[in-house]
């Protein structure tokens, strides 16, 4: 038994090369292993070589194994035996100290896998994603899958890669991830055995020359996910018309046209797309006496679209109507099982209702059908009524009305002015001394006392005010007494 | 500002209207739907273009944007007959028209303006108008809620972690799926579906407000 690793770090893996000299085994032997260490065959058949020893040829045997660190602490690996004609062949055991990841291997690269769902129920599709963060210098190989238990992979789907580039600390770390579809395969443990990824890092050796510059040495380095455990669960009890899917899914189906002559085929376009598998699934067949039913081959594709399965498949469904008359195929309707709700659930189409016309070989044309149908509602492409000539209102009517609203809200609420009462104007006690100022407050009073006594009713004496009129125009030029019209406009006020 | 005057003349939007109805008398679907459309970018949202554009998708056999289109018109003129039997033609389970939310905001703004105005004189007549008022508020929102609709016209669509091509895709949507704008970014809508929230371009859906932009999906045209 050869393995050259004493210590390993957790999700690291090596190879182990068991030997055989002149054994002759149908099977790669078990060897066994303590819990924090898995063992993997990597072929079921070895590689024979022969040598010649002491003149002898001698056939060797050679199994490869894929030795994977899970956990950490000191691990024993073997002994492993083999029993060949009666007798028994022992290679010692040897201890294997599995160590945390050191910094340096952290620098280089991190893995993990990660199913979008846990537990699944028998039949689901889940996304299976590998995520290998590459930092550094390494170079990325290969990627080996990991092995299935209790799981099918989807078929004809190629596994979808996806790379990103984040910023960490300054750093750009390129991170690729491998999304593969897989479908649970029935109610039990299932086990998904640790992604691998191969990688090639630079070795820093000796004294750089320009051969190591342009070719630098490399050391290929194993990198694993851990080993991912769960249970697959059951299906509930099924309903007698379930269809066997397992997903979300959704149903929808369309007929190319809804009017038709007796005779005319008519498209119908069944669709039916989710998230789990769909092919291989018969669609539920219509069974109509008034109408002739025909399956073209459906059309199935399915993909994976940004780490998530969607499958699709469409049918294309001939009806001809052999009746005239308004005629409904039933609603189509398939049973699936959606594990999101955990439960059955019933995927309906709508029905569909057809306006069948007399066939051209009759004489009842369409105008006697639609005296015979008045009462249908349907309107055919050729009943449709066109619009004007004119273009319609930009603005529409409501706008128009809105300011009316507006002026008649503020009129209804508007602010009633409270009734002002006009005083009577009074003529100052003391006036200025200037001739020409006086004059003119003379002049306002007067104008003042005049629209104030017409306002209220009152009138006054008219002989007074054309005299004072007369007094006011004879003293803007020298020719009245200033101090005996102020007599007579005081007079006139307390009047 | 010459350029945008000469653009301002030449941009007629009764032409391409005149032009609209006279392909799809000769049966010419496909250039009346673009003549329609394009008096649409002049015109903006208009019953009578609707209409036509209705009528030509459906000719065209393109049911669900008809259906839109002549919903459209409808809700721009509830009042008009032919628009409500054109869309009889359609069996597509689409939420019929309703009346504009401005009009109905505009008679509740009436009833609780009248509300206000009898309550100092009729408070009987008055609470029976702040009902009213109540009443047309919800009949309102209502049809505002209508306006958010939308449908998917583009043969399958991704619905988005963001508003752009990079975000992760989430759920995928089929030709006449519907759904509820909740919020529009650009030409980017986040909407709902089936308590799945997320991003939609807008090139991908109709709604049936009438002052969103009409999209014909490529395959249409």
């Amino acid at each position: 038994m050869v393995f050259g690793a004493q210590t390993m770090e957790r999700g690291q893996s090596a190879e182990l090369v068991l030997e055989l000299q002149d054994l002759k085994i149908e099977r790669p032997p078990l060897i066994p292993a303590d819990e924090g260490l898995r063992i993997q065959s990597r072929s079921p058949s070895p590689s024979r070589i022969f040598k010649m020893i002491n003149g002898q040829s001698t056939s060797i045997l050679r199994y490869r194994y894929k030795v994977v660190a899970l956990e950490e602490g000191e691990w024993r690996l073997g002994p492993a035996s083999v029993r060949y004609q009666g007798r028994s062949y022992v290679a010692p055991s040897q201890k294997i100290q599995v160590l945390s990841p050191s910094q340096k291997t952290n620098e280089i690269a991190r893995v993990e896998a990660f199913l979008s769902e846990s537990h699944p129920y028998e039949g689901e599709v889940v996304s299976y994603r590998f995520r290998y963060e590459k930092r550094g210098r390494s170079q990325q190989n290969t990627w080996n899958q990991p092995s299935l238990s209790n799981w099918d992979m989807v078929s004809g789907l190629e596994i979808e890669t996806q790379k990103n580039v984040v910023l960490e600390g300054g750093r750009s770390v390129e991170i690729f991830e491998w999304h593969v579809p897989l479908k649970a395969r029935q109610e039990g443990r299932y086990e998904i055995g640790p992604g691998e990824i191969l990688v090639s890092v630079p070795v820093k050796v000796g004294q750089s020359s320009p051969r190591r510059f342009f070719l630098p040495e490399t050391e290929l380095k194993r990198f694993n996910t851990d080993i991912l455990i769960g249970n697959v669960r059951p299906l509930p009890p099924a309903p007698t018309d379930y269809s066997g899917l397992v997903g979300v899914f959704q149903l929808r189906a369309y007929p190319s046209k809804r009017v038709a002559k007796v005779g005319e085929a008519i498209e119908v376009v069944l669709e039916l797309w989710g998230n789990g598998v769909i092919e291989g699934y018969r669609w539920p067949a219509w069974t109509v006496d008034s109408m002739e039913v025909h399956d073209d081959e459906p059309q199935y594709e399915h993909r994976m679209n940004e780490g998530l399965y969607a499958s699709k498949m469409m049918l294309r469904r001939v009806v001809i109507p052999l009746v005239e008359g308004k005629q409904v195929l039933p609603p189509l309707q398939i049973r699936v099982f959606n594990p999101k709700k955990e439960e059955f659930e019933l995927l309906e189409s709508d029905p569909f209702s057809f306006q069948i016309l007399k066939g051209e070989n009759t004489e009842l044309g369409l105008d006697s059908f639609q005296e015979k149908e008045s009462d249908s509602s349907a309107v055919s492409s050729s009943e449709l009524r066109s619009p004007p000539s004119e273009l319609g209102r930009s603005v529409a009517p409501w706008w128009i009305v809105w300011p009316f609203t507006l002026v008649s809200g503020l009129w209804l609420f508007r602010r009633k002015k409270a009734p002002q009462i006009r005083s009577k104007p009074v003529l100052p006690g003391k006036l200025p001394i200037d001739r020409a100022k006086r004059l003119a407050i003379f002049s306002s009073y007067f104008d003042a006392l005049c629209s104030y006594c017409e306002e209220e009713g009152s009138e006054l004496p008219s002989s007074k005010v054309v005299h004072i009129k007369e007094q006011l125009y004879l003293a803007r030029y020298g020719g009245a007494e200033i101090q005996d019209l102020e007599k007579e406009l005081r007079a006139l006020g307390g009047a | 500002m010459i350029v945008f005057l000469t653009t301002m003349l030449w941009a007629d939007p009764l032409e391409h209207y005149v032009q609209g109805k006279q392909h799809a008398q000769e049966g010419r679907y496909e250039q009346s739907i673009e003549s329609y459309l394009r008096a649409l970018e002049e015109r903006g949202a208009d019953p009578h273009i609707y209409w036509g554009l209705g009528n030509a998708l459906y000719q065209s056999g393109e049911e669900l944007p008809a259906k839109i289109a002549w919903i459209r018109a409808q809700k721009m003129q509830p009042w008009n007959s032919d628009i409500a039997h054109n869309l009889s033609a359609s069996d597509l389970p689409i939420e019929g028209p309703m009346v504009p939310a401005e009009y109905l905001s505009w008679l509740a703004t009436v009833f609780f303006l009248g509300g206000l105005w009898g309550w100092q004189r009729r408070k009987d007549m008055s609470i029976v108008l702040f009902l009213s008022f109540f009443l047309f508020l919800w009949f309102s929102l209502r049809a505002m809620e209508n306006d958010r609709i939308a449908y998917v016209v583009s043969q399958e669509v991704s619905v988005r972690s963001k508003p752009s091509v990079t975000g992760i895709s989430l759920f995928l949507l089929q030709k006449g799926d519907d759904f509820r704008i909740i919020e529009r970014r650009s030409n980017n809508y986040f909407i709902e579906r089936e308590n799945q929230k997320g991003w939609i371009g807008g090139e991908n859906l109709l709604s049936l407000n009438p002052k969103d932009t009409f999209f014909i999906p490529e395959e249409t045209k």
